[in-house]
């Protein structure tokens, strides 16, 4: 964990409202893990005055790639950054995906989600591992990939127009019927509906899933006990979290197995 | 050579007057890759129960204009798991530690209290929460009640030599009220102030945006109602008063000494920039310098 004075180095939009920002940070990309995210300082006022996460997208030698999404006043900030502007960053926080080489990697991401979903993606192309990846957005806009199911890309649209239409719960379970006899492990990422929909499901039908998720942050990691989720916890207090009812994202996550979660199934 | 020494007692003297609010710097062992923790003049722990708490479901916290509403729900450790696992690396710190407390009833303080004594290790001494929003019952039950504070505070004076600040809350009609119950009870320094309580709703979905409904603000946003309140509890005692809401700068430390504060605790600035404590006490002298200051001490109470 560093507190480092990156550089951006390129930041464009790259569809619909989402944009990749691409920074100089040296000491973070050199421990970065796929599933780790950073803890951005927007702005040297004290508005906005929380750091905002982003998961890292991606790292290629000193620099570290983001994929973000323009919400509100922090996000508006990082859009007018361009090459050369300095930028504090947190990092690299959380931890990561746990990946087991003994099985056929399928990572669905949707919209923003993307990020960290990118990353893996990203690192299983570098070790050379065959995986599936399974992105899902409202319609073609969103997208910034292309539709290559020959490669182990699937695209999918809600209103159809580009790949396979249908959700990326759906995209998923095409990815699975085409590869039943794989031992597979699922990594997802996305919007806090894909993710009940991506849980609940294997949790049911007793997939080996992780998800990355989500929740308000004041500092990224472990002081402030303000990014509880709930969870099953089996083990005593000597945990970030505390207690026994509630896991802490920034530190526990943002990757969770699906299992340890309380999703609305149960 | 500028000195921003502060003496709190004759046994008790701080290397600088920046020290970390309770529940914003953790158990202090948190953050020790980012900020040599001995550079602060004192660190303030999470509260600590004499249970483990788990806290408030989620969200526990909302971002307001300079400011965060939180209600954590004192989730902690709990005193046995805190006196194992915490204190030794905390009595082992070059830099004042203050063990914060609190609990449901007088009986519980007390407990929690003698459990740390019984561990009989080195550290500065306590800073009592009688003042947490986000409790049903005890915290600010305590703190808005100048003869509970009184005896809360003489029961605990009997059970420790220790320094001992009793930490206001300012939801009061007169904090000074309750300041001077905290001095007659024999406190050897008062710090404010705790949260302000205060609420957010989604104005689409209705939801409140801290589960809790209620809920407590801090950060600069709360820093005139915290300097105000310090400049009231100065008047009204003779023991040190510490300092605590919305600091981010020396400049700030230096508007709460001249209300009247002997040192300050900055809380929500550290989710921002852990080290800041370290940077805002090394930035003092400099200022100092600049007003024509030889030390922080001349300032106190010097406001026209
Ligand atoms: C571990 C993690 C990884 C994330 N990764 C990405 C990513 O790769 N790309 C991306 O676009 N977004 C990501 N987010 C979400 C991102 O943090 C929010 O979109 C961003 O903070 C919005 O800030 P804003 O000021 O633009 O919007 P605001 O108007 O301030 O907030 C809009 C919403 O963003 C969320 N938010 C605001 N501040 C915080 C905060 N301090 N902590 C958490 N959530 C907050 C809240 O849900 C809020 O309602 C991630 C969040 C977390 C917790
Ligand atoms: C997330 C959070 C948790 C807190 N937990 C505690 C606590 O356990 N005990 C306590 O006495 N004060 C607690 N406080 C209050 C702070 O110590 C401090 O009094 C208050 O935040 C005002 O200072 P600030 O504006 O610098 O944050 C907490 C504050 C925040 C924001
Ligand atoms: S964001 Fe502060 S504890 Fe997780």
């Amino acid at each position: 964990m560093y507190i480092e004075d990156a550089i951006v180095s390129e930041n464009k939009a790259i569809a619909e409202g989402i944009y990749r920002l691409d920074l100089s940070a040296p000491r973070i990309a050199a421990t970065a893990q796929p599933g780790q995210f950073v803890n951005i300082l927007v702005h040297d006022d004290l508005i906005p005055l929380l750091r905002r996460p982003m998961s890292v997208a991606g790292v290629n030698g000193d620099n570290l790639a983001l994929i973000y999404k323009i919400f509100g006043a922090g996000t508006t900030i990082m859009e007018s950054w361009a090459s050369g502007q300095r930028v504090n960053l947190l990092g690299p926080l959380g931890h990561g995906w746990e990946y087991d080489s003994e099985r056929l990697p399928i990572l669905v991401g949707g919209g923003v989600g993307l990020a960290p979903i990118n990353f893996l993606h990203e690192y299983l192309l570098g070790i050379s591992k065959e995986h599936w990846l399974v992105i899902g957005a409202r319609s073609k806009k969103e997208h910034f990939l292309a539709h290559d199911p020959a490669n182990g890309i699937l695209l999918t649209t809600d209103d159809g127009s580009a790949g396979f239409h249908g959700t990326a719960l759906d995209g998923l379970q095409s990815v699975l019927r085409e590869n039943k006899n794989a031992p597979h492990q699922i990594f997802a990422c996305g919007p806090p509906a894909m993710l009940e929909a991506i849980g609940t499901y294997t949790v049911k039908a007793a997939l080996p899933c992780q998800l990355a998720v989500e929740e308000m942050m004041g500092c990224g990691f472990g002081i402030c006990q303000g990014c509880s989720i709930e969870a099953k916890v089996d083990a005593d207090n000597d945990q970030p979290s505390y207690g026994k009812r509630f896991k802490l994202v920034c530190m526990d996550g943002p990757v969770f197995h699906a299992d340890q979660l309380v999703l609305n199934h149960d | 050579m500028i000195d921003v020494t502060v003496k709190l007692s004759d046994q008790l003297i701080l290397k600088n007057p920046v020290l970390t609010a309770s529940g914003t710097f953790g158990y202090g062992d948190e953050g020790r890759d980012l900020v040599d923790v001995n550079q602060l003049g004192g660190i303030v722990t999470k509260s600590i129960t004499l249970h483990p708490r788990e806290g408030h479901p989620p969200p526990r916290i909302a971002e307001t204009a300079a400011g965060m509403l939180n209600a954590i729900g004192l989730a902690n450790v709990g005193v046995e798991h805190f006196c194992r696992e915490k204190l030794p690396y905390l009595a082992g710190l070059e830099t004042a530690v203050f063990v914060s407390i609190a609990g449901s009833t007088m009986d519980e303080y007390v407990e929690v209290l003698s459990t740390i004594e019984q561990a009989n290790l080195g550290f500065a001494g306590y800073e009592i929460n009688i003042s947490c929003p986000n409790v049903k019952k005890g915290g600010m039950e305590f703190g808005v009640d100048a003869n509970m504070t009184r005896e809360l505070t003489q029961r605990l004076r009997e059970a420790t030599d220790r320094f001992m600040m009793i930490k206001l809350s300012p939801n009061v009609t007169d904090i000074g009220l309750i300041a001077r119950a905290a001095e007659q009870g024999g406190a050897d320094a008062v710090s404010a102030i705790n949260t302000v309580v205060g609420m957010d709703i989604d104005p689409v979905t209705g939801n409140f945006k801290v589960s809790t409904g209620l809920c407590g603000l801090s950060g600069p946003a709360i820093r005139p109602v915290a300097l105000a309140a310090v400049y009231r509890v100065a008047q009204a005692v003779s023991i040190p008063v510490i300092g605590v809401g919305g600091i981010s700068a020396a400049e700030d430390v230096v508007r709460f000494v001249r209300a009247g504060a002997h040192a300050v605790q900055i809380g929500t600035l550290n989710y921002r920039d852990p080290g800041i404590g370290v940077k805002i006490s090394a930035r003092l002298p400099e200022l100092l310098r600049k007003i024509g200051a030889g030390s922080l001490g001349e300032l106190r109470g010097l406001v026209n």
